[in-house]
């Protein structure tokens, strides 16, 4: 029954998911005190570390890093399929919009 | 159609038009779980609303004959909104996929059913009650129905005074049916594949429901959200496509074409599927390049993902947007192009045999043929400007929707009818049918183009009388074009009550579902599930 | 078939269909965050004027309250793995608590916009600047967007909750709990965009 092991995702432990969720409030913490702090390129910072809170949540809490590998790759495609929306969207919004 | 037929003696299984998994009457068939109730339900519906949306169509061309005769302009805009939104959102969106895919994709995997066989019932349900609120909204409120065209442009459908929001959240609703019913195909291609089918053993048909499964989830949401914004705009006055609040409706464009060019291949994919199918059995030949339609499919679901730009050429959005946008319509001519060549090559040298599906499949390439060189014409900027909003598009679109997927499902009817319901059709009657729909559609369409390329605007409640024959003649075609249909759907319709039986491989069909009886009993094949040994279907290169 | 219907597949067929749900949430939310990009490009500093009436202090609190709630989904999910099914249904309830708790707060601010007469339509807000009405919209409908998704997250812990007391979610069955943390985890992911994007851009 090995087909059986690969389809199931192993048991995270307790300790782990703690360690994610402290990480998780420090990136919290700093990306208020970088916004406060008025600190260069702020939306920057407050971007990245958005997508460092996202990156933990979907390899730890929705344990990306233990699913097959098919599911690891598909999810390009929807990211994928966004960014294309969003450069072709702005192929016109960039020309057109500027504030 | 409860009409049951016997099984036809492979297996001593009850079909699954007689096991109606213990119980009765309405329940029988809106509770079942099984995909092949499902489909046939479906096809039940978007057969009858395609019957509304023909006679509506009819209603307006009739009104060209002599403008504000039969009525008024306001009711003339409300009868092709109405026509569009039926048209497209009820009937040729879900069509294939939920009548056909729903029926034959599990027994062409080899398996029992979908990944999600109470999700599928659900998506059915998801389905009657969005077509209910679009219905509403022809007379709920005391309103008017919609008057915006299918397309629901702002800021005309903010200020509209009619039933737009109802349409509308009409419209999400059904979104939920495209979305689900993709998701339940991909996960059932993904993991209910029969041992031994392998990816390049798939029917194409399944192929390009794969294909079309992905467009489903990746572009339906992106209509949901927008044309929630829409509702909200109107009910609670969040005006982000409203330019009166700092708003921008040509974002509305972006968002709504960023689904609805998606939605072209939503229809025409499993179309295309089908010709796949259907070619190779009556050519006895294998399919030409299998690898290369397989791709061709992917790519133009994935190119056609990026070109809706070509909707708006006159919107007034960037040029640089509009030089990109039509680069990318031409394109996805490459990949359609190989699939077209790739069906003449099934052909060539082929041991044809001219039953009433092969009819259809060859009107699907000529009339597809037709329909996708007039719009290469409108993907090259300095022609668009001419004829877009003109009749020019609507003898396009009619031609690629119409005149294409229509024959695809008539060839998937004809085709698949016996292993349906298991009766035989009345053949000479078919093509008698066949024949009186191809004359009545060119007569009707065709002069489209050239109305349009003199001039006449699209939506139009009337016109200058230089147009008048161009419009005479269109609408006499479309008088032969429902007689085409009347005699098609009579012969069908008949052949349920009053059909012979119907062997359980009339055509010679190699995939998987004619290796069952007709019908097929209700767990799909009696006895084990089959296994692909070999490299079966379309495997042998010609 | 045996082989094919076994429960470690139908598992992995069920966390297909979440995943492929969850990418259209995805593009869902997505097409909402680049007419925001779309908008804050044309009206910068409109953005900036109208996040003025964010509290950065609410949003900071709710986002930890939403992190927390994060981590004892995912807790709750290995208690019922390792068979602690009692463990797990508090945690289930901790988690719906913590949802509620999020949802009551966001429920505050809009609030306090709302007495302020800062809604989409009112009469305070059309005398603003243009990008300021817009940032409002966008503000009401993707909080509210996320609210609701959040709320659904809430009534299908609730389910979950009641089916691990019965005993119909365990070690072995639990592919139906592993999905609703998916779920949630992911509308929890929607919100580490939208706080940055609405409550620290002043």
């Amino acid at each position: 029954m090995s087909e059986r092991k690969e389809n199931e995702i192993p048991i995270v432990s307790y300790r782990t998911f703690f360690y994610i969720w402290i990480a998780l409030l420090v990136l919290l913490a700093i990306t208020v005190a970088v916004a406060v702090m008025n600190a260069a390129h702020a939306l920057g910072l407050n971007l990245l570390i958005a997508f460092l809170m996202a990156w933990l949540d979907l390899f730890f809490f929705m344990n990306l890093r233990h699913e097959r590998l098919f599911l690891k790759i598909i999810i390009l495609l929807p990211i994928f399929a966004y960014i294309s929306i969003i450069v072709l969207t702005y192929s016109d919004a960039f020309y057109r919009m500027a504030g | 159609m409860g009409e049951g037929g016997e099984g036809e003696g492979i297996g001593k299984d009850k079909s699954y038009l007689e096991n109606a998994g213990g119980r009765s009457g309405i329940a029988a068939w809106m509770l079942s779980t099984d995909h092949k109730r499902i489909g046939v339900m479906y096809l039940a519906a978007l057969m009858s609303f395609f019957g509304v949306g023909v006679v509506l169509g009819l209603v307006l061309r009739l009104n060209m004959l002599h403008p504000g005769a039969i009525m008024n302009a306001q009711q003339y805009n409300e009868t092709f909104s109405l026509h569009g939104v039926i048209m497209l959102f009820l009937v040729i969106i879900p069509g294939i996929p939920a009548a056909f895919g729903n029926f034959f994709l599990p027994i062409m995997l080899g398996a029992r059913d979908v990944a999600f066989p109470r999700l599928n019932r659900l998506t059915w349900w998801i389905y009657l009650t969005g077509a209910a609120i679009v219905l509403a909204s022809i007379f709920l409120n005391n309103v008017n129905p919609p008057d915006t065209g299918w397309t629901f442009y702002v800021p005309y459908s903010i200020r509209s005074q009619t039933n737009v929001s109802l349409a509308a959240l009409g419209v999400f609703v059904l979104g939920f049916t495209s979305i689900l019913t993709g998701l339940n195909f991909v996960t059932t291609i993904h993991t209910m594949r029969a041992r031994g089918m392998t990816w390049f053993r798939l029917p194409l048909f399944a192929w390009t429901l794969y294909a079309t499964g992905w467009v489903q989830m990746l572009a339906t949401p992106v209509l949901a959200i927008t044309l929630l914004l829409v509702v909200l705009g109107r009910n609670f006055g969040i005006g982000l496509f409203n330019p009166a609040r700092g708003g921008d409706p040509i974002m509305y464009e972006h968002s709504f074409w960023t689904y609805s060019h998606p939605a072209v291949y939503i229809m025409v994919l499993p179309a295309m599927g089908i010709i796949s199918e259907v070619i190779p059995v009556f050519a006895r030949k294998a399919i030409f390049g299998y690898k290369f339609i397989v791709f061709a499919a992917l790519a133009i679901a994935g190119v056609g993902y990026a070109v809706w730009g070509h909707h708006m050429f006159v919107s007034g959005m960037s040029d640089n947007a509009r030089v990109v946008f039509s680069f990318l319509t031409f394109l996805v001519a490459v990949p359609t192009g190989v699939k077209v060549f790739n069906w003449v090559a099934t052909l060539y040298k082929g041991s044809i045999r001219m039953d009433v599906p092969l009819y259809w499949a060859v009107t699907f390439i000529f009339l597809f043929s037709i329909g996708g060189l007039s719009g290469l014409i409108m993907g090259a900027l300095a022609p668009n400007i001419d004829v877009h909003g003109t009749y020019f598009i609507a003898a396009h679109i009619h031609y690629v929707v119409f005149g294409s997927v229509g024959p695809a499902i008539f060839a998937g009817l004809h085709y698949w009818f016996p292993k349906m319901f298991g009766k035989m059709y009345n053949q000479r009657r078919a093509k008698l049918g066949w024949l009186i729909f191809f004359i009545g559609f060119n007569v009707l369409y065709f002069p489209m183009f050239i109305l349009g390329l003199k001039g006449m605007p699209r939506r139009w409640f009337d016109y200058p009388p230089r147009f008048h024959t161009g419009q005479v003649i269109a609408t006499v075609g479309s008088w032969i074009l429902a007689a085409g249909l009347i005699i098609i759907f009579g012969n069908l319709i008949g052949a349920l009550f009053k059909g012979e039986k119907a062997p359980a491989d009339p055509w010679g069909g190699r995939t998987l579902e004619w290796q069952t009886s007709s019908p097929p009993p209700a767990e799909n094949f009696s006895g084990a599930l089959p296994v692909m040994e070999e490299a079966g279907y379309g495997a042998e290169e010609a | 078939m045996a082989v094919r219907a076994e429960a470690g597949q139908k598992a992995v067929t069920a966390r297909y269909g979440m995943w492929f749900f969850l990418y259209t949430e995805f593009i869902l939310f997505g097409m909402l965050f680049l007419l925001y990009s779309v908008f804050r490009y044309r009206f910068p500093a409109d953005f900036h004027a109208g996040a003025m009436e964010e509290n950065i202090l609410t949003g900071s609190v709710n986002t930890a309250v939403l992190l927390t709630s994060s981590l004892t989904m995912a807790l709750a999910i290995s208690a019922v793995k390792k068979g602690n099914n009692r463990l797990s249904a508090g945690l289930q309830l901790l988690t719906m608590a913590l949802g509620i708790g999020f949802l009551c707060i966001k429920a505050y601010e809009w609030y306090v916009k709302i007495v302020k007469g800062l809604y989409p339509g009112s009469p305070v807000l059309l005398k603003m600047h243009p990008g300021e009405i817009i940032y409002f919209g966008l503000y009401y409908t993707m909080t509210g967007l996320h609210g609701l998704h959040l709320f659904a997250g809430v009534a299908v812990t609730a389910y979950m909750f009641y089916f691990t007391i019965k005993g119909r979610i365990s070690a072995d069955n639990c592919a139906r709990l592993e999905n609703t943390g998916l779920y949630w985890h992911f509308v929890d992911m929607v919100w580490m965009f939208l706080f940055p994007l609405f409550y620290l851009i002043t």
